[in-house]
């Protein structure tokens, strides 16, 4: 018995399903990461850059107010910046050049009269603008600190402060938004993938479903599967498989069916007879020795049966070696030696027309089978005073590539084969007239194993009507030269 | 009737003497914060602090943190505001105040770096018990450059801290409940330097008062559609519930008005006058009150 193919509980993550939905889930989930991350960086520092611009444009409006001959004082300070009347930022720090706040709009935690020793004021006293921003909190936090500067020296410094909740707002929506289209991605791309791959699977799994079936033996098994993918094609190849090996079992049933009924008779025959011998208990030694006869008889053509069903199925299995060229001439004349006993017995003549040098690349034993054949058939269903004509020619192939064929033509003018029943003679145990064959001793096997010899040697067969009667068997076989290889 | 101005009361986050923020470091147990200029781009603050334990049976703790200080920082990011060569040539603590002489190359500083040293030496001296303010003299003299005057931890701003939390107390005006004239409460409120004083005293006045000798001024339904303050004059601009619920009654009117009035102006110096406005609209003048031009205040209302 064959052995079991491996029948083993497939892990979930071996199964394609599980592959498809990991690479094609990395690569969204890179996708949408990247989503998340990178225009909101992006508009962070835009916002940035906005907010420095911003903040230092002011810076230097109120350095360039303030900026005099004069060193300030806190009470001119105030005065210039209360007419300046800044706006947009949260605060507003102006120092002397040692750090002290002579100014500070701040409504709580007012600076002023102390030293400012921040970051931003001590390296803006230095001579530095500086900025600094922050993205924190849901809130941007900018800080700007610029030197007031007259003719070099450094009369003191400001300080800027913007605390900003409608950009981070703006921006935190952004990101809400972006997280939401993500999630939405998401769930669609998996719900896709599974329903995808689920249906990719599932036709997998309908193929699989399918070769089972077939291997338990359900050979009319049909797989459908519509769409116009390589996966339909898989189904449609499958069901032509399917359709082969149906084809193949049904013709062996019938081959085995056929052969055996064709076996039972004759063997039905000799039981018959050889029950009335020994049944009666007086025969005469003339009838015992007729019934033995006839008992011979069966069992001759069993034998014959048998070698021919050998044949058969040797050309089924194994392919000719040594081949070697034959000169088909001989071996039809030799056919027509060996038949013509037959002949004589009903007055059947042969008239033969013969080509020399018709050689064909096979074995000695195929091409006379063959030959006998094609010719006993025409002899044995031949009219009594019949002709039987055997032909043997060269003719041109039709294409450049085909080489010359060799034809043998077998004629007979005998009663002919119906319309109906011409393309089936070939088949193995058919036989026209069921009567007429058995009584001529036939078996049905002829012309198959014409047929099948034929096309071992690269040859075919072809059978028409003969006007005015008979039959007309033609066998084509590509013509064997010295040179060719 | 005084006028009450807001008292500001920094939490410890802007008191240099108790450490301040993530970049100063806690003092350790038994140890004091010297501190040094920082040197880092990261900072908030010009300057920073590093951990210093003086030594056993140390009997002149004040000569050794300043000694500590001019040999200068030990730790990574952190410089020296001295300049070279600097030594000590007195020191006195005297009623609190520590009076420190030093020698003639810290007259080299100026500006702002003499600010840093300055702070640095208040800061790290001020930690000490019974020093609450420091005096420097250059060679037994006070310079223009370093004025004599006492410099205290409360005088440094280590850092911006408008997002610390302060605590202040404002004075909100509601009128009595007897309904003779205008009570004051005090209130502490809690702001960062982010949060607008001028709203949160008006959100204040619309959630209205805790003390049981007041009674609610504005009418319900009130909200703060927005305020401003230009020039002096405060813009506060009320939704439509507050047209439609102004009393009749000339006198509740005038309280009503007048509370909002003194509070906006009370609170902050940079109000001297308040125009009240109604969806962007300015109200028509009614009993003697001149709506329609913004309002000085009355302390006249006040009743005790």
């Amino acid at each position: 018995m064959a052995s079991q193919p491996r029948r083993w509980k497939m892990p979930v993550w071996h199964s394609l399903q599980t592959k498809f939905l990991f690479s094609y889930g990395i690569i969204i989930l890179a996708l949408v990461l990247f989503l998340n991350t990178y225009p909101i960086v992006i508009s962070q520092d835009m916002v940035f850059q906005s907010k420095k611009d911003s903040l230092w444009r002011q810076a230097d409006i109120i350095t360039s107010t303030l900026a005099g001959s004069e060193p300030l004082t806190a009470e001119g300070v105030e005065a210039t910046l209360t007419k300046l009347g800044v706006t947009g930022v949260d605060r507003l720090m102006v120092t002397a050049p040692d750090g002290l706040v002579f100014y500070d709009t701040s409504e709580v935690g007012n600076a002023r009269g102390t030293y400012a020793l921040l970051w931003e004021v001590v390296t803006a006293l230095g001579g530095e603008d500086v900025f600094r921003s922050e993205y924190r909190e849901k809130s941007f936090r900018s800080r700007a600190a610029a030197p007031i500067l007259y003719r070099g020296m450094t009369q003191g410094a400001v300080y800027l402060y913007e605390f900003d909740e409608e950009q981070a707002q703006l921006l935190q929506d952004l990101q809400e938004n972006l997280m939401r289209i993500s999630i939405i991605v998401c769930a669609v791309a998996l719900l896709f993938s599974v329903v995808l791959t689920k249906a990719l699977t599932r036709r997998v799994g309908v193929l699989l479903q399918g070769i089972r079936s077939v291997r338990e033996g359900e050979y009319s098994y049909r797989v459908s599967m519509p769409g116009g993918d390589e996966l339909s094609q898989l189904a449609e190849e499958f069901n032509e498989l399917t359709g082969r090996l149906q084809t193949t079992d049904e013709v062996r049933r019938r081959f085995v069916s056929d052969a055996s009924h064709e076996l039972k008779t004759p063997l039905a025959s000799i039981r018959l007879l050889s029950d009335s011998i020994l049944q009666s208990e007086h025969m005469d030694s003339e009838t015992a020795r007729e019934f033995v006869t006839d008992i011979g008889d069966e069992a001759e053509r069993l034998t014959r049966i048998t070698e021919k069903l050998l044949t058969l199925t040797r050309m089924d299995t194994a392919p000719p070696t040594h081949l070697v060229p034959v000169d088909v001439k001989a071996v039809v004349l030799r056919a027509k030696r060996m038949l013509l006993p037959l002949a004589q017995k009903s007055e059947v003549t042969f008239s033969l027309d013969l080509t020399d040098g018709c050689t064909v690349l096979a074995t000695e034993d195929d091409l006379s089978q063959i030959a006998f054949n094609l010719m006993e058939n025409a002899v044995k269903y031949n009219k009594t005073g019949g002709e039987v004509m055997v032909s043997l020619f060269l003719r041109r192939g039709h294409t450049q590539k085909e080489g010359d064929l060799v034809v043998l033509r077998v004629e007979d003018t005998g009663v002919g084969i119906p319309e109906a029943d011409l393309p089936k003679i070939f088949e193995r145990f058919y036989r026209v007239d069921k009567a007429r064959s058995r009584a001529a001793g036939g078996t049905g096997l002829g012309l198959s194993i014409v047929r099948d010899t034929a096309r071992q040697h690269g040859g075919t067969v072809e059978v028409r009507r003969r006007i005015p009667e008979g039959t007309c068997f033609e066998v084509t076989f590509p013509h064997w030269k010295e040179e060719s290889p | 009737m005084r006028r009450l101005i807001p008292l500001f009361t920094a939490l410890s986050l802007l008191c240099g003497c108790s450490g301040t923020g993530a970049s100063i470091p806690t003092a350790p147990a038994g140890g004091y914060l010297l501190y040094f200029l920082d040197e880092r781009d990261t900072a908030d603050s010009a300057l920073s602090a590093e951990a210093w334990t003086p030594e056993t049976g140390e009997e002149n703790l004040a000569w050794a943190a300043v000694q500590a200080l001019l040999d200068g920082p030990s730790g990574e990011g952190l410089s020296n505001p001295f300049p070279q060569g600097v030594e000590v040539r007195g020191l006195v603590v005297e009623d609190g105040i520590l009076h420190l002489d030093l020698s003639e190359q810290y007259d080299g500083l100026s500006g702002v770096s003499l600010t840093l040293a300055n702070a640095c030496l208040t800061l790290t001296l001020c930690q000490l018990e019974g020093v609450e303010g420091l005096a420097i003299t250059v060679e037994g003299l006070s310079s223009e450059n370093t004025p004599a005057t006492l410099l205290t931890p409360e005088q440094i701003l280590l850092q911006g801290g408008e997002e610390d939390l302060v605590e202040m107390t404002a004075a909100l005006w509601f009128p009595r409940s007897s309904g003779e004239g205008l009570g004051v409460e005090y209130r502490p409120l809690y702001l960062t330097g982010e949060a607008s004083l001028s709203r949160a005293l008006l959100e204040s006045l619309l959630a209205g008062p805790t003390y049981e000798s007041l009674s609610p001024v504005l009418p319900a339904g009130t909200e703060v559609r927005g305020v401003t303050v230009e020039d002096g004059i405060c813009y506060v601009d009320f939704s439509a519930p507050f047209q439609e619920g102004l009393p009749e009654d000339e006198s509740t009117l005038h309280l009503l008005i007048y509370s909002v009035v003194n509070t906006m102006a009370g609170n902050l110096d940079s109000i001297q006058a308040v125009q009240i406005l109604v969806e962007g609209q300015r109200l028509a003048a009614r009993d003697g009150l001149e709506l329609e031009r913004p309002l000085t205040p009355d302390a006249s209302l006040e009743k005790s």
